[in-house]
């Protein structure tokens, strides 16, 4: 694999097996050869429905899982390597700080392990505990912590050490909306900062506001990369939205040749019509036909799919 | 390294924030607080101690025999007695020495110090008249004045019975221990001797911090830790600990010393308590007591290291905590399996002393038994004995009379041998000995023959046939008892197991004049087949005993070699070999005295028996531990050569070639020519089912299991700097020589802490391994 610095994480054809029962006969394929190019600077997302193997492909590249095949590198360097380690920071899914401990000595433990002087976790210590929200909170044992206040930390945490990349795994999870929003705006702020930001989660709205770039895996395969405006571009909607004011039979004949048109009447001479138009050039026809028929068009839209719709086409389709 | 220690500071955290921790120095706080009102005070002895009526059955004799005379301090006292104690007393007095359990010598001993101390504190008790011709000091010979307290009178009491019996009662020191709670004793005076305090503290203590930590403390650290790892490994705390820059190994060992914090603190306050109460309340200030805290650190980290690595694999506190516990149970039954074995069956079939001449082997087990080697049959076959000690279980005669060495004499014509049979006094302690015999017609079966004059150093055979009994008061020859007599006694002896035989005056013939200084109990005595000569060692001062033309005894060349030091010796020739309590072993000339070569043992090993060659060619030297030292009297110097079986040893010998013969724990012997220092012959003795069992199936199964009982014996170590402990008994109090000679239990502090290390390694690098290749 050749390693592009233009690139914080690259994978190639990384695959995974889980072996369980007597003697690890049993086999699962968690992964099967996956190869991603995430871009520095940006925030990444992947998605993925529930055992699709996001989970995996990011303890993979933490060293926390080890792969059973392909090659897969971090910052340029050996995917799991203590140096890559070094560089990453990583909030994990339902992660569990100890309990015993405070922000401060939370921020404190983790820091140090990151390898951080205590005069330099001091430092950041409070403009981290500003940023996700827990100041005034620092010296209360997080054992009295609601979810989303531990969800900070733990966000709080993955940045102490000025990580050049930030892997987040279900950050939002449990947050309230308040929270998600100080969430998505500390994420555009590190992006921002060129920090760059691979992110699991499966609320697809927040991957549609904050990503950049996403990958959609399933049953262990990558089926779709790309930039959030290329996966729609990529399956376009062919319904066309038009309102118009004129005769409802000038109306109803030129939409007829069109299978599954919806003609709704908003006043007596005032029509919306939703029609299926697969070419331009029949759009074009159709236009054609309504002027023809002394019908005026006062406004025609195409609408665009959101992520969801996209993803549910992709997902649906890879499962049929 | 900064997020090991981190990880290390979070252990710390951990624990300061578990109320596990708080209860735990809680419940030591509450211990030391109800330790610190103990004291001890010294007063003046009020009572004669157990250990103080030296003489117990002399002392009845004598209450008894001067009962009618009540103008005599002895009937004065006997007449103090009620009805139902002189009874008892007259009873002792009649009867046999060796009759009587266990139980009733004991109790009779102590009987009779109850019957005397109820009396001390009588007024009654001193009368001018009576103890007129007692050699008093004035302040005693003063009627004791009205208004005289009770203990004060018991005190002067029991130095006036000191004076008036003092061939039978030796009160060693004049004050007594009570042990106080609050300022209020409880006690009364203690039944030992001020001077024993340290080491009756030492035995406390060592309860204490075992009841405390050793099993307590470990219990109660074992149950907090053990969800340390599993919690460790739960998925959304692992990922987390598993993304920063650590090594996974280092991780879990790091863990693992975290763990270890909860039981530092526990230890750590325990100790330091103890310490301060031993110093502040009786000012014993043992500094060697904060060695207990890695001690039992390490001992905790041993079921720890098993509790991690399940941790580990299963990540479920319960399950590993259930298992550590049934690991810790089967490492007891294992332990007490192989110490059992080991003591009541392997040591008492190992040989534990040999002896040949004329052609004969002979050697001795444990359990006291003689065997004889047939070469024929090519192995040890067993010698008949009459048991006078048949209250003994076999399996304990060996610890019982540790301190008495049981060896066959040959004679140099190979028709008889004899030893010395300890036998138990009715008041407690060891009587005079029973000589046993036996002849070659007889199949050398072993009969009791006389009992000696007094307590015997040992039996020997002159080359003449000649029997030589030195005794503490003097030489004595044993000219025993016609055949007729002998039969006589052959046949009560098997009608009442030996039981009725009896000293007899005529029997044996005193080879030395009343002149003759006294030979201290505590001494090694040897003796040299060249001239039927003596030597007596004490304390370092070091007798020649001649044997003058007309066959009796002198004292010949005396030196005093300026040291005090415990020790044993044997003559040869012109060669006499001294191996002290410290490991130093002096060769030295037998006439001159003068020294001509010195070598140590190795550290800490203890000399058990010294042998010469009867001409002075070599000698050898045997520990406690197995250890061989071989002198080359030729060379005039000590060989770095050692046997095979040096590590392993049992016994040693010389044959009447001079040869050097080596018994190992399978019960063979292998001999040597130590001019060429190679084995020339080897007697394969066969071991039986329960030793094979031992060595093959016990004792390698409890080689590669980590041993923390033994770690007790580090605490021993630690308190008394010994590395191995002579067995304490009532038969083996026979002063320094005993000490050396007496069987040891012996203890390998380091094998104890090498072989517990290395089982705490395997289960970490287990553990290690298992986590290194693991996906979380």
């Amino acid at each position: 694999m050749n390693l592009n610095t233009d690139f914080v994480i690259q994978t190639s054809d990384v695959s995974k097996i889980y072996r369980s029962g007597l003697f690890g006969r049993k086999k699962f394929h968690a992964l099967k050869g996956v190869s991603l190019n995430v871009p520095r600077g940006k925030i990444y997302g992947l998605l993925g429905p529930n055992g699709a193997g996001k989970t995996t492909l990011i303890k993979i590249l933490l060293g926390i899982v080890r792969k059973t095949g392909g090659s897969a590198s971090v910052l340029g360097m050996v995917a799991g390597s203590r140096a890559a380690r070094r560089q990453i920071g990583f909030l994990p899914e339902n992660h569990r700080i100890p309990r015993h401990l405070t922000a401060n000595t939370a921020l404190e433990y983790y820091g140090s392990l990151s390898g951080l002087s205590m005069s330099e976790i001091r430092k950041r210590r409070p403009e981290l505990l500003d940023a996700v929200g827990l100041r005034g909170r620092e010296n209360d044992r997080v054992a009295g912590y609601s979810k989303g206040m531990l969800q900070r930390l733990g966000l709080a945490q993955s940045m102490i050490h000025k990580p050049q990349l930030i892997v987040l795994d279900e950050p939002t999870d449990g947050v309230d909306p308040v929270g998600r929003r100080e969430i998505r705006e500390v994420l555009q702020r590190l992006a921002s900062e060129g920090h760059s930001v691979f992110l699991n989660s499966h609320l697809l709205q927040e991957i549609e506001l904050v990503c950049d770039s996403v990958a959609i895996l399933n049953h262990g395969q990558c089926l779709l990369t790309g930039t959030v405006k290329e996966l729609k571009a990529a399956l376009k909607d062919s319904t066309v939205f038009l309102q118009v004011r004129g005769q409802e039979a000038a109306v109803r004949k030129a939409a007829s040749p069109f299978v599954g048109a919806v003609i709704r009447t908003a006043t007596a001479d005032a029509f919306e019509v939703e029609v299926a138009i697969p070419s331009q050039q029949e759009l074009d026809r159709l236009i054609d036909t309504l002027r023809a028929d002394n019908v005026s068009i006062w406004q025609i839209a195409r609408r665009e799919k959101t992520l969801e719709e996209v993803f549910m086409n992709i997902v649906g389709a890879n499962r049929q | 390294m900064r997020a090991y220690l981190a990880i290390l500071k979070d252990s710390y955290r951990e624990a300061a924030a578990s109320m596990v921790l708080w209860l735990a120095l809680g419940g030591i706080l509450l211990l030391l607080l109800a330790l610190a009102p103990l004291g001890l005070v010294t007063s003046s002895n009020t009572t004669l101690r157990f250990q103080e009526l030296v003489d117990p059955e002399k002392f009845v004799q004598a209450l008894y025999e001067g009962r009618s005379d009540t103008q005599s301090p002895e009937g004065h006292l006997w007449s103090k007695l009620n009805a139902k104690q002189q009874e008892k007393f007259a009873a002792f007095a009649k009867s046999d020495d060796t009759g009587g359990r266990g139980g009733q010598r004991d109790g009779g001993r102590f009987f009779i110090v109850n019957a005397i101390n109820g009396l001390l504190d009588k007024p009654d008790f001193y009368d001018p008249v009576v103890f007129e011709r007692v050699e008093l000091d004035d302040d005693l010979r003063t009627p004791d004045a009205e208004s005289i307290s009770k203990a004060d009178l018991a005190n002067r009491n029991l130095r006036r019975l000191e004076k008036v019996f003092s061939r039978y009662i030796s009160v060693s020191e004049n004050s007594a221990l009570s042990l106080t709670y609050a300022g209020f004793d409880f006690t009364g005076p203690l039944p030992f001797l001020p001077s024993q305090i340290q080491s009756i503290v030492d035995s406390w203590l060592a309860w204490l911090l075992w009841l405390f930590l050793g099993f307590g403390g470990i219990l109660a650290a074992l149950l907090f830790t053990a969800t340390l790892i599993p919690r460790t490994f739960e998925p959304g705390e692992i990922s987390l600990l598993l993304s920063k820059p650590v090594h996974r190994s280092f991780l879990f060992l790091t863990k693992f010393l975290g763990g270890c914090v909860f039981t530092l603190i526990c230890a750590a306050m325990l100790v330091t308590g103890l310490w301060l109460l031993l110093g502040l309340r009786l000012d014993m200030w043992r500094i060697e007591l904060f060695w207990c805290i890695p001690v039992y650190i390490f001992l905790f980290a041993i079921f720890f290291s098993v509790s991690a690595f399940l941790g580990a694999i299963w990540r479920n506190a319960i399950v590993s905590v259930i298992l550590v516990i049934i690991f810790w149970g089967g490492l007891t039954l294992i332990g007490v399996a192989y110490s059992s074995m080991n003591e009541f069956v392997v040591k008492n079939r190992r040989l534990s002393e040999i002896s040949a001449n004329g052609g004969l082997v002979f050697a001795v087990d444990g359990s006291r038994s003689v065997h004889r080697w047939d070469s024929v049959e090519g192995d040890w076959m067993p010698v008949q004995q009459a048991d006078i000690n048949v209250q003994i279980p076999s399996f304990v005669r060996r610890l019982f009379f540790s301190g008495h060495r049981f060896r066959v004499s040959v004679s140099q014509d190979g028709q008889r041998i004899l030893a010395l049979q300890p036998t138990l006094s009715r008041m407690g302690g060891i009587g005079p000995a029973m000589i046993l015999s036996g002849r070659e017609n007889e199949k050398y079966e072993l009969q009791p023959e006389l009992k000696t004059p007094e307590s015997m150093f040992g039996i020997f055979q002159t080359s003449d046939g000649e029997v030589i009994l030195p005794g503490p008061s003097g030489i004595y020859r044993f000219i025993g008892q016609t055949e007729q007599e002998r039969k006589a006694q052959t046949y009560l002896g098997g009608i009442f197991g030996g039981l009725l035989s009896s000293s007899s005056n005529k029997a044996f013939e005193k080879l030395t004049e009343k002149d003759f200084p006294a030979i201290a109990a505590e001494s090694s005595v040897a003796f040299n087949l060249t001239d039927a000569g003596l030597m007596a060692l004490n304390e370092g001062e070091l007798r020649r005993i001649d044997r003058t033309a007309d066959g009796k005894y002198t004292a010949g060349n005396f030196k005093d070699l300026q040291w005090k030091e415990p020790a044993i010796l044997s003559v040869g020739g012109n060669l006499l070999l001294i191996a002290r309590g410290d490991g130093k072993v002096l060769a030295m000339d037998a006439s001159t005295f003068d020294q001509i070569a010195e070598s140590t043992l190795p550290a800490g090993e203890t000399p058990r028996a010294v042998e010469c060659a009867s001409d002075g060619s070599s000698a050898a030297v045997v520990t406690h531990r197995g250890t061989v030292l071989v002198y080359d009297g030729t060379g005039r110097k000590f060989l770095s050569w050692a046997p095979r079986e040096s590590g392993s040893a049992s016994a040693i010998a010389f044959d009447e070639n001079h040869r050097l013969m080596v018994v190992d724990y399978h019960r063979g012997v292998r001999i040597y020519d130590v001019a060429t220092q190679t084995p020339v012959d080897q007697l394969r003795g066969s071991v039986d089912l329960p030793s094979n069992l031992f060595y093959y199936v016990v004792s390698p199964v409890y080689t590669i299991l980590p041993k923390p009982g033994d770690l007790d014996s580090a605490i021993q170590w630690i308190l008394t700097g010994e590395k191995s402990q002579v067995i304490e008994n009532e038969a083996n109090q026979n002063g320094l020589r005993g000490k050396l000679e007496s069987e040891r239990v012996t203890f390998d502090v380091w094998n104890t802490i090498v072989s517990n290390l290395v089982f705490i390694a395997v289960m970490l690098g287990l553990g290690c391994l298992y986590i290194a290749r693991s996906d979380f």
